[in-house]
C-alpha cells in the first residue's frame, strides 16, 4: 500500500557505500571509459575530416541546411534539460525521494550540455570563426548578428551551463569535505581545494541552504529559456511547418520528455554499476515513471494538437509538412508513434512495470529513440517542401559517426566524473534519512515525514 | 521515531467536534439578522439580473431585429465561455490539489467542487446563444447552421466535452459530500424535513471501512477523470477557434492557453470564495495565511506560464511579420489598447508581481484585489481572443458592447453567484470529514529544542 522505506543504514555505511565509486577502481570502469573514449575519438577524427572537406561531408544540401548537427544539438539540449529540472523542481516541491537522484541528474545535465554545446560549433562550417557566435562588445556593428539563432543558442547554452555547474558544484561542497577526510595523497589535496574549507558549521549550512534556495528558483527560468530559444530557432522563421507559436512550449515539453527518459537510463546504469540498490529504490523508478507519464501526455497533447489544427484547417501553408510526414518520412513518424507513444503509454500505466528497473531502462531508451526521431521530423520535412523528398537527404557515414561520437563524449564525461564525485549526494541522503520514519499505531505501521521548511 | 499521542483519533469524532454547522444556520443563529438580510438581498439581485438577461436574449436578440448584431452575440458568448471555463477550472484545481496530496487542501475542496453546479444551468444558455449567430463561422464556413450538431462541427464536441467534465464534477461533489450528508442526517431531529431530505441524500452511507475505501477509490478515479475532461473541454473550446481557417484563430497555442487561463481564473475565484467563506464562518479559522500563501504562489507560477504562452504567440507574429498575421495582432493593441492593458495587468502583472511578495499575498484584502484584477484580465483576454478577428470585417463600432449585451454579461455572472447562494443552503461548504481527516494527519513534534511539523504520508489515490 505504501512505498517501501529504505533499510536503516548507519552514517558510516552510507559514507562507505557512496564513496566506493571514488575509492575503488575496477577494470570494468577502465573498460567502459575506454569504450566511450574510443567512440568519441572516432567522432573527433571524423569532425577533423569534416573541417577539411566542408559541411557537404554531412550530405547537407539546399534547401536542407540543418540536418544531423542541429538534430543532435536539439536532442542533447533536451537531454540536458531534465537533469536540473528534476533536481530543482523536486527541491522546490519538497519531494523527499529526490535525495538519491539529484546528484546523478545534475551530472547528467552538465555532461549532456557540454555535448550539446559542441554542435553549434560543428554546424557553423567555418569552425575557426566560432567566436562570432558570442555576444562580445559590438560598437562597430561588425560581426554578432543579434537576429541570428546561432547567437541565441550560444548565449542560452553558456548561461545554462554556467548556472548548472554552479548548482551542481554548490551541492558537492559538503561531500567534497567528506572525501577530504576519507582520501589520501593527491586526492586529499584535490578535495581540500574543492571543498573550499568546508567545516560543516551551522552558519555554513544556513548559507548553503540560502544559496540553494536562490539557485533553485533562478535555474527554472534558465532551463525554460534554453529550450524556448531552441524552439524559436525554428518558430521565428517564416518557413511553413516551423513558423508556429507553439514551438517554444512544445520544445520545452519535448526536452523534458527525452530528458526524463535519459534520467531513467542513468539511474539504471548507476544503480547497477556502483551497486547502489539500497539507495536507488524501485520507488524512485516508480516516481520518475509517473513524472515521465505526465510529461508524455503533455508532449502528446502539444504534438497532436499542433498536427491536428494544421490538418483540420487545410491551409496549404500549414499542411505541407504533414504531407511529408505521412509520405517520405513515414518510417520516422512510425518510430515516434511506436516508441514515443505506444511503448511508454502501455508500460508506464502499470505500477509493477514502473517499479521494475530494467523495464524502466527500456522505457528510457524507447523515449529517446522516439525523441531523436521527432527531432528529425522537426528539422528536415519543413524546409524540404515541394523541392526535395526523403531521397535527397540521407544521413551518411560522417553524420552517423559524429552522432555516435556525441554519445561517446557523453559517456566518457559521465564515466570520468563518476570517479571524482559521489554519484548519490551523501549529505542529502543522510538528511532524508532523518526526515522519514514509521509511526506505530495499534498493530499497524504508517510512514510519516517531517515537513520541510519552505524555500526562502 | 515519533510519539503516538494525537495521531489517528477517529476522523468522525473530530468531524463531529468541529464547530461548523451549515453556514446558513450560523447566520440564522446570530442575534443580528444583518447578514441574512444581505444574503437575501444578494439572492434577489442575482435572480433579477438572470431574469433581465433572459429577457435580453429573447426579447432583444432572438425575437427582435438584432439577430445578426455581432456586438450582442460576441459579448454574450465570451462571458458564458468565461464562466464555464472558470467553473471547470475550479473543479480541476480541486482535483489537482487532491492528486498532489496538498495537505492544506481540505477546507478548500468543497468550495471549489461546488463550482461545478454552475454546469447544471449555465451551459444550457449555450445553444440559445449560438443558435442564430452567424458571425463566428462566417470567416471559415459558408453557413453556420450547417455546422450545428454535425459530428465535425464544434457544437457537438463542445456539448460532449463540457457535459462530461461537468458530470465528473457533479459526481465528485456528491460522493465526497456523502459523509457530510450522513452527519446532517444524524443531527436532524426525528421526523423533520431535514431528516427526510438528508436521509435521501446520504443514501446508503453508514461510514463503514469498506465504504470509506470505496469512496477513496472513486475519488481517485474521478480526480483523474476530472483533470482529463477539464483539459479536454478547454482544448475543444480552444479548438472552436483554432480549427477555423481565420488568421489569429488558427493558432496552435489557443488550446493550452485556454486551459491555463481557466486554471488562473479558478485560483482567483478560490481566493475570493475563501475570503467570503471565512467571513460567513467567522472565527472558525478554516482558512488562514497558509491558504493565501499557497494559492498566491500557485498564481505566480500559472501567471508566469500564461505570460510565456502569450508572449510566444505575440513574438512569433512580430518576428515573422507575415502581413495577414501581424495585422490581426496589431489590431488588438491599436483598436483595444485599454483591454490589452487590462489583460496584461490582470493575467500577468497582478498575479505575478503582486503575489511575489509574501507580505502581500498573505493579506486577504490584497489577495482579493489581485484576484479581482485577474478576473478582469481574463475577461479582457476572452474578448481580445475572439473579437479582433472580426474587426476588419465589421469595423470597431459594430463590435462595441450594447446595453443588452452588458445586461447578459452581468446576468451570467449573477448565475454563477446564485449557484453558490443556493448551494450553501443545502451543502456544507467546508467538508467536515475533510477537516477531521486533516486534523488527524498533522502534528507538531518536539525534537531537541526545535518544534517540527510531522505529517502522515498520503498513499497515492489509486492505491487504497
Amino acid at each position: 500500500m505504501y512505498d517501501e522505506l529504505p533499510v536503516p543504514l548507519t552514517a558510516a555505511q552510507v559514507n562507505t557505500d557512496l564513496t566506493r565509486n571514488i575509492t575503488q577502481t575496477g577494470w570494468l570502469w577502465w573498460a567502459i571509459l575506454g569504450l566511450f573514449g574510443s567512440v568519441f575519438g572516432w567522432g573527433a577524427l571524423v569532425f577533423a575530416y569534416q573541417i577539411y572537406n566542408g559541411m557537404g561531408a554531412y550530405g547537407n544540401n539546399r534547401p536542407i541546411y540543418w540536418a544531423l548537427p542541429i538534430i543532435n544539438f536539439v536532442f542533447w539540449a533536451g537531454v540536458a534539460l531534465s537533469g536540473t529540472m528534476i533536481s530543482a523542481i523536486l527541491r522546490l516541491l519538497h519531494a523527499g525521494w529526490r535525495r538519491s537522484l539529484t546528484r546523478m541528474t545534475e551530472t547528467l545535465t552538465v555532461c549532456a550540455l557540454a555535448v550539446a554545446g559542441v554542435f553549434p560549433l560543428l554546424h557553423i562550417g567555418r569552425n575557426w570563426t566560432f567566436f562570432w557566435m558570442l555576444a562580445y562588445p559590438n560598437e562597430r556593428q561588425l560581426w554578432p548578428n543579434y537576429k541570428s539563432p546561432l547567437l541565441w543558442d550560444a548565449t542560452a547554452i553558456s548561461v545554462y551551463l554556467t548556472t548548472s555547474v554552479i548548482f551542481w558544484y554548490s551541492g558537492l561542497i559538503p561531500d567534497f569535505a567528506i572525501l577530504r577526510e576519507r582520501t589520501q595523497g593527491w586526492r586529499r589535496t584535490l578535495y581540500t581545494v574543492l571543498c573550499l574549507g568546508w567545516r560543516g558549521t551551522d552558519r555554513e549550512w544556513r548559507r548553503l541552504k540560502v544559496l540553494f534556495g536562490i539557485l533553485t528558483v533562478m535555474i527554472i527560468p534558465v532551463f525554460v529559456s534554453l529550450h524556448t530559444i531552441v524552439g524559436w530557432d525554428f518558430g521565428m522563421s517564416i518557413v511553413p511547418g516551423w513558423h508556429s507559436n507553439i514551438f517554444a512550449p512544445y520544445f520545452v515539453c519535448g526536452a523534458l520528455y527525452s530528458g526524463c527518459g535519459a534520467v531513467l537510463i542513468i539511474m539504471y546504469c548507476v544503480r547497477r554499476s556502483f551497486h547502489l540498490e539500497q539507495y536507488i529504490l524501485p520507488k524512485h523508478f516508480d516516481n520518475i515513471g509517473k513524472v515521465l507519464f505526465s510529461i508524455s501526455l503533455l508532449w502528446f497533447y502539444f504534438f497532436a494538437g499542433d498536427a491536428w489544427s494544421d490538418w483540420f484547417s487545410r491551409d496549404p501553408s500549414h499542411i505541407n509538412w504533414l504531407y511529408f510526414m505521412f509520405h517520405g518520412y513515414k518510417w520516422v513518424l512510425a518510430l515516434i508513434l511506436v516508441f514515443g507513444i505506444l511503448v511508454p503509454f502501455s508500460m508506464l500505466a502499470f505500477g509493477k512495470v514502473r517499479r521494475t528497473p530494467w523495464l524502466m531502462l527500456l522505457v528510457g531508451i524507447s523515449v529517446n529513440i522516439a525523441m531523436f526521431s521527432e527531432r528529425v521530423t522537426v528539422v528536415i520535412p519543413a524546409p524540404s517542401r515541394n523541392i526535395l523528398t526523403w531521397g535527397n537527404y540521407t544521413p551518411n557515414w560522417v553524420g552517423i559517426s559524429v552522432t555516435a561520437g556525441a554519445i561517446g563524449l557523453f559517456g566518457f564525461l559521465y564515466t570520468l566524473l563518476s570517479k571524482f564525485i559521489p554519484i548519490v549526494s551523501i549529505w542529502e541522503f543522510r538528511e532524508g534519512d532523518h526526515a522519514e520514519g514509521l509511526e506505530r499505531v495499534g498493530g499497524g505501521e504508517m510512514p510519516v515525514v517531517i515537513r520541510e521548511e519552505a524555500i526562502g | 521515531m515519533f510519539d503516538n499521542d494525537n495521531i489517528l483519533t477517529s476522523p468522525r469524532s473530530i468531524a463531529l467536534s468541529v464547530d461548523a454547522s451549515s453556514p446558513l444556520q450560523l447566520v440564522l443563529d446570530e442575534p443580528q439578522q444583518s447578514r441574512l438580510t444581505k444574503l437575501r438581498l444578494m439572492t434577489l439581485i442575482c435572480v433579477g439580473l438572470v431574469l433581465a438577461a433572459g429577457v435580453a436574449i429573447y426579447g432583444y436578440a432572438y425575437f427582435g431585429h438584432h439577430r445578426n448584431d455581432p456586438s450582442f452575440w460576441h459579448i454574450s458568448l465570451v462571458s458564458l465561455l468565461f464562466w464555464i471555463g472558470l467553473s471547470q477550472g475550479m473543479v480541476a484545481l480541486s482535483a489537482l490539489l487532491r492528486i498532489t496530496h496538498a495537505s492544506w487542501r481540505y477546507p478548500l475542496n468543497r468550495l471549489l467542487d461546488i463550482g461545478s453546479l454552475f454546469g447544471l444551468w449555465g451551459p444550457l444558455l449555450l445553444p440559445v446563444l449560438v443558435i442564430t449567430r452567424r458571425q463566428i463561422y462566417a470567416l471559415g464556413s459558408s453557413d453556420y447552421r450547417d455546422n450545428v450538431w454535425r459530428l465535425s462541427g464544434p457544437i457537438f464536441w463542445d456539448a460532449l466535452t463540457i457535459g462530461t467534465a461537468f458530470l465528473a464534477g457533479w459526481m465528485l461533489l456528491y460522493l465526497t459530500s456523502l459523509p457530510d450528508f450522513a452527519i446532517l442526517r444524524d443531527r436532524a431531529g426525528e421526523g423533520s424535513k431535514e431528516k427526510k431530505f438528508y436521509t435521501r441524500l446520504a443514501w446508503f452511507w453508514r461510514g463503514s471501512e469498506h465504504q470509506w475505501r470505496v469512496l477513496r477509490r472513486a475519488e481517485g478515479v474521478l480526480v483523474v477523470g476530472i483533470l482529463t475532461t477539464f483539459v479536454g473541454s478547454q482544448t475543444v473550446l480552444g479548438w472552436d477557434f483554432q480549427l477555423a481557417a481565420a488568421r489569429n484563430w488558427d493558432s496552435s497555442i489557443f488550446a493550452p492557453l485556454y486551459t491555463l487561463s481557466s486554471l488562473l481564473g479558478a485560483l482567483a475565484l478560490a481566493v475570493l470564495l475563501m475570503t467570503i467563506a471565512n467571513r460567513i464562518l467567522r472565527g472558525r479559522g478554516f482558512f488562514n495565511s497558509e491558504h493565501y500563501n499557497n494559492l498566491g504562489r500557485f498564481m505566480v507560477a500559472i501567471g508566469l506560464v500564461w505570460f510565456y504562452f502569450r508572449f510566444c504567440d505575440y513574438l512569433t507574429a512580430w518576428y515573422g511579420h507575415l502581413p495577414e498575421e501581424w495585422l490581426i495582432q496589431q489590431s488588438r493593441t491599436s483598436t483595444f489598447p485599454v483591454l490589452v492593458l487590462l489583460m496584461i495587468i490582470g493575467c500577468f502583472g497582478a498575479p505575478v508581481f503582486g503575489n511575489m511578495i509574501p507580505a502581500i499575498r498573505k493579506q486577504p484584502w490584497a489577495s482579493c484585489t489581485i484576484s479581482l484584477l485577474v478576473l478582469v484580465g481574463l475577461a479582457a483576454q476572452r474578448y481580445l481572443d475572439t473579437v479582433p478577428t472580426f474587426a476588419p470585417r465589421y469595423g470597431t463600432q459594430a463590435l462595441l458592447p450594447t446595453l443588452p449585451a452588458i445586461v447578459v454579461f452581468f446576468g451570467i455572472a449573477a448565475m454563477f453567484i446564485l449557484t453558490y447562494l443556493l448551494a450553501i443552503r443545502y451543502i456544507p461548504i467546508i467538508s467536515w470529514w475533510g477537516i477531521g481527516k486533516s486534523q488527524t494527519r498533522i502534528a507538531q513534534r518536539k525534537m531537541g529544542n526545535t518544534i517540527v511539523t510531522v505529517m502522515v504520508e498520503d498513499p497515492p489515490l489509486w492505491e487504497t
